[in-house]
């Protein structure tokens, strides 16, 4: 007997995703949100108008302003996406791997702790807005703050890819679409999403996500709160039954299948590698997004994300919860394969219907609406502002300092709203091109181009031991790399052996020269960073120039009431028109 | 602090931030190390102890950041301080009451800064 204390059922229905038809109400429940959020979306654009409005400070960091409860929630709203509500969870209806988000979200606050009072002072100290700024003027050297703003804006993509995915689970599990035989009848709930995530950025832009961001963060918390603490007492036996009615697939008398209770596989091999690299290089990753810099950039003082880190440790703790949503849906016979092993179930062979089915079965139809209205407003909302930050990147970074630096505001308007729908549509040629079945995979791979940077502008904070050169150099090689080991790797199912996807199926590669597997990402960052110290040598030797740093060592720790700050710098033109416009 | 701080460079090396190295370094060998809790028992309030060690290093992170912020914090307002009243060389009082008065003006910047900064949100 492998369960000494069998584990009693729970009395959740478990229906197939997509058997009923649309369910009104929830339908009707996500409608109303959506257009709710749209309208305060333009009504908070009327009511926030600064007295300098046309300063890019104002407009894109909130004139530096942001102390610590609003700060608290803007980069919360970094960590609350449908990667929480979703991905993570799905990757828990896999075995306990997937818990590795959780240690991630741990060790991402000491290693903000250690490096962004730096970055906030020498920005405000240099008027930087993005990390490419700030690369190129430590640096000197244009070509590595193209090389980080190019790798920022593509990096972009899949993560926002991912939000469209979680659009996408809720809409599938309400009953749009995905029945059809067609393509376009079985992704019509994602471009649904995506229509939707176009009209809202149009919409509201980066004006009011502030006022949205409470919203968001109210529904959120409500769901939040409502789900884990109302679902587990639908299960006789608390948590000890959810663990183990996960580990044995929902049957109460069911042997424990390995890698639930501990990520001890099959044969015995532990998993701790992957699971520590993971962790590693995710958090590496999260702070060089470019929007997740507005949120740190934006804040009053070098210390208030510091001050707030004790306070931001609640989402690690929150997420962690969510992220065992997961094997409540399992625990309460959710799964995502048939009788004989085959992919289906009830989740329809998607583990990313596992949250929102589980919803579905335990609210009534009212609150399973609120909490897909919650899951889908808090995907759109970083999801637009990812694709705004990205093609400011790409507007102020790469096509006025590269392709038209006499561009008119009006021009550089334009050019941002054609980037961010270009965004968009790279994001949804990721979900279209790679499996929606993974989505953890979108962000992870993601993460595997934007950590490349982590040397240019993290190590750059300290030291600038670095040849500009080889920094460059460095970066390439990572990134060729990572996208060449990701590229190679196919998904094949664990359980059928039958591959069930040809490229991009996996961030976990083997290491060459060892005998270990570890997140791509990390493997390309530690071959980045090993180029980049030889060339330095070499260049060194070579006496190549090293270009000229703008900044000084007493730079990096300027604090808020310092005389010789400068103002807020002159506006940037462009934006004031998008702004206008929008 | 020692009163012959302020005619040097400080040192680079302090007790303050000997103890904030150890808060940011902990938390990532007691995550990041997998194996020291990779194992099923003992359970706690029904969670394996794979689950509850990491649920619990999210609260002992959240108290480690708090505890690495206070000590660098009153260490940056200190040493400000210091370099405020070597500028204004205007010291009236004896070596050994300096290191008192400059822990009190510290004390008191750091309450009006809490003060400015909650008036703000």
């Amino acid at each position: 007997m492998s369960n000494i204390l069998a584990a009693a059922p729970s009395d959740i229905p478990t229906p197939t995703v997509g058997s009923h038809g649309i369910n009104q109400t929830e339908l009707a429940v996500v409608v109303v949100f959506f257009l709710l959020v749209s309208v305060l979306g333009f009504l908070a654009a009327r009511w926030r108008k600064a007295a300098q409005a046309n300063h890019l400070e104002e407009w894109g960091l909130g004139g530096r302003s942001f102390g610590g409860w609003i700060t608290w929630f803007l980069l919360g709203g970094d960590l609350y996406t449908a990667y929480t509500f979703v991905a993570v969870p799905a990757a828990l209806v896999g075995g306990s791997f997937g818990f590795f988000a959780v240690p991630y979200t741990i060790v991402v606050w000491p290693l903000v702790f250690l490096f962004l009072p730096r970055l906030w002072s020498v920005s405000r100290k240099h008027g930087y807005v993005t990390p490419s700024d700030f690369v190129r003027g430590r640096y000197g050297s244009r070509g590595l703050g193209l090389a980080v703003a190019i790798v920022g804006v593509v990096a972009t993509m899949p993560y926002i890819a991912l939000q469209l995915v979680g659009i996408q689970a809720c809409l599938d599990v309400i009953g749009i679409g995905g029945k059809g035989s067609s393509t376009f009848a079985k992704d019509l709930p994602l471009f649904i999403a995506f229509a939707v995530l176009a009209a809202f950025t149009y919409a509201s832009g980066l004006r009011a996500p502030a006022v949205i961001a409470f919203v968001k963060d109210f529904l959120i918390y409500l769901v939040i709160v409502v789900a884990i603490v109302y679902i587990p007492t639908r299960f006789v036996g608390g948590w000890h039954s959810i663990f183990h009615l996960a580990a044995t697939n929902g049957k109460p008398n069911g042997a424990a299948r390995p890698g639930f209770l501990s990520l001890n596989d099959s044969a015995g091999k532990t998993n701790a590698f992957p699971y520590a690299t993971l962790a590693l290089g995710s958090a590496m990753a999260l702070f060089m997004y470019p929007h997740a810099q507005i949120g740190v950039l934006s804040t009053k003082s070098r210390n208030t994300v510091r001050k707030n880190l004790a306070g931001l440790s609640i989402y690690s703790m929150v997420l962690g919860l969510i992220a065992l949503l997961g094997y409540m849906a399992v625990a309460a016979g959710f799964g995502i394969r048939n009788k004989d092993g085959s992919l289906g179930g009830n989740l329809g062979g998607n583990p990313q219907h596992a949250v929102p089915a589980l919803f579905d079965a335990v609210f009534p139809s009212w609150f399973a609406g609120v909490a897909f209205a919650a899951v889908a407003v808090g995907a759109l909302v970083p999801a637009a502002i990812m694709s705004i930050a990205a093609a400011n990147l790409f507007t102020r970074n790469i096509y006025v300092d590269y392709i038209k630096p006499d561009a008119t505001p009006h021009q550089q308007a334009n050019m941002s709203k054609a980037v961010s729908l270009l965004v968009k549509f790279g994001a949804l040629v990721f979900v279209l091109g790679l499996d929606a079945t993974s989505a953890i995979n979108f962000q992870l791979l993601g993460g595997v181009l934007i950590v490349q940077t982590f040397p240019a502008i993290v190590f750059g904070l300290f030291k600038r031991w670095f040849h500009r050169w080889a920094l460059l150099t460095g970066l390439i090689v990572g990134v060729v790399y990572g996208m060449l080991t990701a590229y190679q790797q196919d998904k094949i199912d664990p359980v059928t052996h039958k591959m069930t996807q040809t490229h991009f199926g996996n961030q976990i590669a083997h290491v060459p020269g060892t005998h270990l597997s570890a997140y791509i990402g990390v493997t390309a960052l530690v071959l980045n960073l090993v180029v980049a110290v030889v060339l330095t040598i070499v260049f060194r030797v070579l006496k190549v120039a090293e270009g000229v740093d703008e900044t000084r060592p007493i730079d990096y720790t300027a604090d808020e009431g310092d005389a010789d700050l400068p103002e807020l710098i002159e506006v940037e033109p462009a934006l004031a028109e998008l702004q206008k416009s929008a | 602090m020692s009163e012959n701080e302020q005619s040097t460079r400080p040192p680079v090396v302090t007790p303050a931030r000997v103890i904030a190295a150890i808060c940011v370094v902990a938390p990532f060998i007691a995550v990041l190390y997998v194996t020291i809790y990779d194992r099923q028992k003992p359970e706690v309030a029904g969670f394996p102890f794979f689950f509850w060690w990491q649920l619990l290093w999210v609260a002992i992170t959240a108290g480690l950041m708090g505890l690495a912020y206070y000590v660098v914090r009153r260490e940056e307002l200190a040493r400000k301080a210091a370099t405020a009243a070597v500028e204004s060389a205007d010291i009236t009082t004896s070596e050994s009451t300096a290191g008192t008065a400059s822990t009190e003006s510290t004390e008191s910047t750091e309450s009006s800064t809490d003060e400015e900064e909650g008036d703000s949100q």
